[in-house]
């Protein structure tokens, strides 16, 4: 599917990102101090693949006016999640757990701790990755970025609007993601 | 075993977390723009394309509905996947579970009979259009396609048999031409 | 404009007697996912998008003495393509299954034929609305009755809520208002209203036709147009015209 690769690392990595002809996958980061999450940044992104490369072509930065903590620019987010994606694929196919004779397939990486804080991922079965950053305190955020899977799939997916593979421009979808990170 | 959990699933979806309405308007629109497409066409086998390809939009989309309601993850085999289909896909949305039959020798082809397909209520085609081979419920088919594919699964999928055109049943065969993610194993078991 | 008809509550327990279903009600009812039609509207839109697009791509090249067919159907008018360039319909290697749509043509009287197509498909679901659902008990002579029974009852079998306001001018002119109306609740862009409405303006005819529908199947002959004032509010606005006027209209 990605055409004009050598056989080399990228498409390796790649390959499973881009199951489809074409893919996509909406992050969304939040950031926290302590025991209440702040929400912070937050941005969606667009892969492009229409050629053997990818780019970002579009990324919004919203919601950083709570907090100065764990700001990151358009650029150093998108750099955070492409290369995330690259590690995520890759890490899935290093698993050394096997069931009988066959390898355990893995569903990727969930958590990466720092000193201080951890990042959180939950992909889903069709591909689309949802991040959030927390303090150390937050061991378990996958049933909130399920239910940001249930916003995305109602208030995106649903919305006439809304158009696949596209940035989401939605107001409704933003202030149910704020009202969703406020319950953390 | 794994046929009745995925019955559960899809029944604990359907009595809890979808909003509920009638059939009408929506077996009522679907109906007028079959109309529309016919008028627009003015060719069967265009609408049976049109139709299919909007199947295949809303497929794409709705496949994310139903993982984020329900908490399915990946199918690990093409039965597996049969069984979802029938017995979540169409429960939740259609609130209709299709028997699953007519498996293939390799395992990469299933029919979905219908017998109860919404869609065909208050429905009776013209002679013309059977003749001229429309598929009246050929969206189900893009449906299905769509979120196999958003599940790495490359399908056809293509109306049998079609109570609407004299049929006995209605039958929507599956046939799975490729797995997109080569990590998926399909079919070893 | 008097403000005589009914609020939603004041006369609900009154009007539903009055006009009950005569058993059909929704209990009894085939029901599914109210989602479905959420994905089916859209692509509803869109097809009838592309398929104005390509009526009005053959008849240009009837004009220019072209085959009628010939790829018809696969390509657009210059004002689509722009269009697509910015909504990435097509995935790559396979182009027919693009999975986003199209946008609104920028010419008007495009988007006018486009209307003119939901709307008739409205009306269709209109009329069979009300063939299956209309009260057997009592017939509906008088319009307000008849547009009392839309307010209410269709509104509850379709959209499972009431038209919040009812008024009439008792001339002839009933204007229902809903303020969250169901097909619009999930839309949302965040480039303000002015482009929101206009986004939403082919969705708004569609039960324009149903209501005009269901009155036309009662025998009142009508006009039914709507706007939002910000979504996802909207009003209808229904005029009945008479056979003279329609005669005129002809």
């Amino acid at each position: 599917m990605v055409g004009g690769f050598t056989k080399s690392i990228s498409s390796f990595t790649y390959r499973t990102f881009f199951k489809k002809e074409s893919t996509y996958f909406t992050t969304v980061v939040a950031s926290g101090v302590a025991f209440s999450i702040a929400f912070n940044t937050m941005f969606e992104k667009y892969w492009d693949n229409k050629t053997a490369g990818t780019k970002w072509i579009d990324i919004k930065d919203r919601y950083a006016k709570d907090s100065k903590l764990g700001q990151l620019s358009s650029n150093e987010a998108l750099t955070l999640a492409g290369t995330f994606h690259g590690i995520h694929v890759l890490a899935s196919r290093i698993s050394p757990a096997t069931k009988g004779s066959q390898s355990v397939k893995d569903s990727g990486i969930q958590t990466i701790d720092t000193k201080n804080f951890r990042i959180h991922c939950y992909q889903t079965p069709t591909g689309i990755k949802f991040m959030a950053a927390t303090d150390l305190l937050e061991t378990k955020l996958s049933d909130v970025l399920v239910k940001m899977y249930g916003l995305y799939s109602d208030y995106a997916l649903k919305n006439p609007f809304y158009n696949l593979e596209m940035p989401i421009r939605s107001e409704m979808f933003d202030s149910r993601l704020v009202q969703l990170v406020k319950t953390v | 075993m794994a046929a009745k959990q995925y019955k559960a699933i899809g029944e604990e979806a359907w009595k809890n977390n979808v909003e509920k309405v009638n059939a009408e308007l929506f077996i009522f629109t679907y109906g007028s723009l079959v109309v529309q497409l016919v008028k627009d066409f003015e060719d069967y086998g265009a609408v049976n394309k049109q139709l299919d390809k909007m199947g295949y939009n809303i497929g794409v989309r709705l496949i994310d509905d139903i993982l984020a309601r329900t908490g399915i993850d990946k199918c690990a085999d093409f039965h597996t996947t049969a069984e979802v289909v029938a017995k979540v896909g169409f429960r939740v949305f259609l609130n209709i579970a299709p028997a699953i039959a007519n498996w293939s020798a390799d395992a990469k082809e299933f029919s979905l009979i219908l017998e109860d397909n919404p869609l065909n209520d208050f429905c009776e085609l013209p002679p013309k259009a059977v003749q001229e081979g429309l598929w009246y419920s050929n969206v189900l088919c893009g449906v299905i396609r769509g979120a196999l594919e958003m599940m790495q699964m490359q399908t056809e999928v293509w109306f049998v048999h079609d109570v609407l055109r004299g049929d006995d049943v209605s039958e929507i065969r599956v046939k799975l031409v490729k797995i997109l993610d080569e990590e998926v194993p399909v079919g070893d078991e | 404009m008097s403000n005589t008809a009914t609020g939603p509550v004041s006369s609900a327990t009154q009007l539903l007697s009055a006009l009950s279903l005569d058993g059909r009600n929704s209990a009894e009812g085939r029901q599914i996912n109210s989602s479905a039609l959420e994905f089916l509207l859209p692509e509803l839109v869109n097809a009838l998008v592309s398929t104005t697009l390509r009526t009005k791509q053959i008849s240009e090249r009837i004009a220019l003495g072209l085959d009628a067919q010939e790829d018809a159907s696969d390509k657009h008018s210059p004002s689509t393509e722009k269009g697509q360039e910015y909504n990435a319909t097509t995935i790559p290697g396979n182009p027919s299954m693009g999975s986003g749509w199209l946008d609104l043509p920028e010419d008007e009287e495009l988007v006018e034929q486009v209307c003119v197509k939901l709307e008739m498909v409205g009306f269709r679901v209109g009329k069979r609305i009300a063939e299956r659902f209309s009260p057997l008990s009592r017939r509906l002579t008088d319009t307000l009755d008849i547009v009392k029974f839309i307010c209410k009852d269709v509104w509850t079998l379709l959209f499972n809520r009431q038209v919040d306001n009812l008024k009439t001018n008792h001339r002839g002119v009933y204007v229902l208002q809903d303020n969250k109306f169901k097909w619009f609740l999930r839309m949302s862009g965040n480039n303000g209203g002015a482009a929101a409405a206009r986004r939403a303006q082919p969705y708004i005819w569609l039960p324009c036709g149903i209501i005009r529908g269901i009155l036309d199947s009662f025998g009142t002959n009508t006009v039914v147009i709507a706007e939002t004032l910000g979504l996802p509010q909207c009003t209808f606005q229904i005029k009945v015209v008479s056979e003279e006027q329609m005669v005129a209209r002809a």
